[in-house]
């Protein structure tokens, strides 16, 4: 298990920062969720952990070793990454897209082996996906995509999770099944959300992005009090305890609509 | 359901196999085709005679030998650049919509042979100067097309596909311009036929220089085909599986406009073959560039072989511009793909 630490982490696209000395630290083994309204940076903090985009300035440390630098490949075989309705290509099947999973570990034209394909199979049947491996991409349904690309991150077999709002565009079902697969792979995981009560549910911890600045880090109890979240996204939650004594977050409608 | 890799359990090599062996029947039949016509077993005979160095046992080893095989050779060497060609750059921009001609390279090449020809002129000039005008105002093409898609670090595809059309678009218009301002009406015909691709100018010279060329292009394509796979896939997820994408959209743009410098020098602009070629081969074998390469290879290969023994014989002794035979062979097929992916 490793963690990971962000230091005043600055990063933006062009020459606009979109965050500003981001500091945080994602426990090892911890399902740690960001959330942030629409604009608040999640992405782009996320892209930097993955190498799509490269900070300013700052540092990211996973298990000690330093993300931003090191090269491509390597830190590849270290960072798995689900992000919201990607590309697809040139419409490969699910099978091939988990088994380009395995790049980051295969040689310079090296074709992939017994054992890639072995470790394909058993994150295909970890996320439940092995009857699609033969069907192209573009008849999967949007469920069946995103756990599909859950498996092509494993089969990177990272230590770190990294997920873009993995759910987005998911119905109920879906949702929760994308995000229990994703928890379950008992990896250090650092996932951007939208849905509160989702995040209140899964999460062991709970970073707030606002503006571009980390608001408050802790565990959902502490950060998602009605007065913060009201705050920082201008609505009202109500907590509630569901009937297996779970704390949840139910949206309420604003002032003006009753 | 989607059709997409109808083949695709074949295994490659058989595929290969098959498909190197149509290609090279169809090339003797191509070769004994014509004004004068050549049993196969002759034809095969004058092959045998001019690539040994043997002497000739008549005419028809001359017309085998020094007219035919290289024209043949060169129409299979021109598709499977094109096919090459428009393969990478359908991976570099992610989208089967791009091709030589989208990415304005196309547009460069003709440009600097249309220059030459209205200028110098083609009879001044040494016979090489045309190809190697083309071939250099193809790489330019590609290098400006590329400094101006660029954006710090990033390089966008639909920025590259944005500036390829609107490059490509004022280098036809330059290129029009002195078409028009030249007087040379024998000049102009010949400009005419150059944009719509001819081989009519094939010979030995051109064959011994193109095909070491594009085979080599080919091999580093096929080596590097994984990296195709993932630039395919966009930015975020090329990264994700341990890629640095601008680089190497930039390389793998480099490598299509040498490709179809090369190409084009020898050929002149033929449409449609990188357009619909991968695209069928996406549909035959799926979407692996390990398997879509050498299968669009071979399938642009044999496009451009038969669109050109049509061009020199559907209206003998007149040729036909072989560009319209492939747009009339490529779009039907390519509507046909697209509509069978469309309907996935």
């Amino acid at each position: 298990m490793t963690a990971l630490q962000i230091d005043r982490l600055t990063a933006g696209w062009g020459s606009a920062a979109v965050i500003h000395d981001v500091t945080l630290e994602v426990p090892a083994g911890s399902f740690t969720a960001l959330v942030g309204p629409n604009g608040s940076g999640k992405s782009t903090l996320l892209a930097t952990l993955f190498g799509g985009l490269t900070p300013y300035r700052g540092s990211a440390r996973l298990g000690g070793d330093d993300l931003l630098a090191m090269p491509a490949k390597q830190r590849a075989r270290r960072v798995g990454v689900l992000t919201q309705q990607p590309p697809l290509g040139h419409d490969f099947t699910a099978g091939e897209m988990v088994l380009l999973g395995r790049t980051p570990h295969l040689g310079l034209f090296a074709r992939p082996t017994e054992a890639d394909r072995a470790h394909v199979r058993s994150c295909m049947a970890q996320t439940g996906t092995s009857d699609l491996a033969p069907r192209p991409m573009s008849t999967l349904s949007g469920g069946e995509r995103q756990r599909v690309l859950l498996a092509r991150a494993l089969a990177q077999q990272p230590d770190l999770l990294v997920l873009d709002e993995p759910i987005n565009h998911l119905d109920p079902r879906h949702q929760l099944e994308v995000l229990e697969l994703s928890a379950g792979a008992g990896l250090t995981t650092i996932t951007a959300l939208h849905s509160l009560d989702l995040a209140a549910l899964h999460a062991d911890q709970v970073i707030v992005l606002d503006g571009g600045r980390l608001r408050i880090a802790g565990s959902p109890d502490e950060v998602l009090t009605p007065d913060l979240v009201r705050e920082v996204f201008d609505i009202a939650v109500e907590p509630v305890i569901d009937s297996r004594g779970r704390r949840r977050l139910l949206t309420m409608p604003s002032a003006g609509a009753g | 359901m989607n059709s997409s890799g109808i083949w695709r359990k074949v295994p490659l090599s058989a595929l290969l196999v098959v498909g190197v062996t149509a290609l090279g029947l169809l090339a003797i039949l191509a070769t004994g085709v014509g004004a004068v016509q050549i049993a196969p077993n002759d034809v095969v005979a004058g092959l045998w005679r001019g690539s040994t160095g043997q002497p000739r046992s008549g005419p028809s080893d001359f017309i085998v030998w020094n007219l035919r095989a290289p024209r043949v050779l060169e129409a299979i060497v021109v598709g499977a650049g094109l096919a090459l060609a428009g393969a990478i750059a359908q991976a570099v921009v992610g989208n089967p919509i791009a091709d030589p001609y989208v990415l304005g390279l196309s547009s460069g090449a003709g440009l600097g042979a249309v220059a030459v020809i209205t200028t110098i002129g083609v009879g001044v000039a040494g016979s090489l100067t045309l190809p190697l005008a083309a071939f250099v105002t193809a790489l330019l093409t590609g290098l400006v097309v590329l400094i101006m898609a660029r954006s710090g670090t990033r390089l966008d595809p639909s920025r590259i596909v944005m500036v390829g059309i609107s490059v490509g678009s004022l280098l036809s218009g330059i290129t029009s311009f002195l078409l028009l301002r030249t007087g040379n009406g024998d000049a102009a015909r010949q400009v005419m036929f150059w944009l719509l691709g001819s081989l009519s100018g094939a010979e030995w010279r051109l064959v011994i220089i193109s095909a070491p060329l594009v085979l080599l292009a080919g091999g580093v394509a096929l080596l590097r085909a994984g990296r195709l796979n993932l630039l395919s896939l966009g930015d975020d997820s090329a990264a994700a599986l341990g890629m640095r994408p601008a680089r190497a959209r930039a390389g793998f743009f480099a490598l299509a406009a040498f490709l179809t410098g090369v190409v084009v020098a020898c050929s002149g602009t033929i449409g449609f073959v990188g357009l619909v070629m991968p695209a069928l081969a996406r549909v035959l074998v799926g979407a692996d560039h390990r398997r879509v390469l050498p299968v669009a290879a071979l399938l642009g290969a044999l496009l451009v072989l038969l669109a050109d023994t049509a061009a020199r014989t559907i209206l003998a002794p007149t040729e036909l511009p072989i560009g319209i035979l492939t747009a009339f062979v490529g779009v039907p097929v390519f509507v046909l793909a697209v509509r069978r992916q469309a309907s996935g």
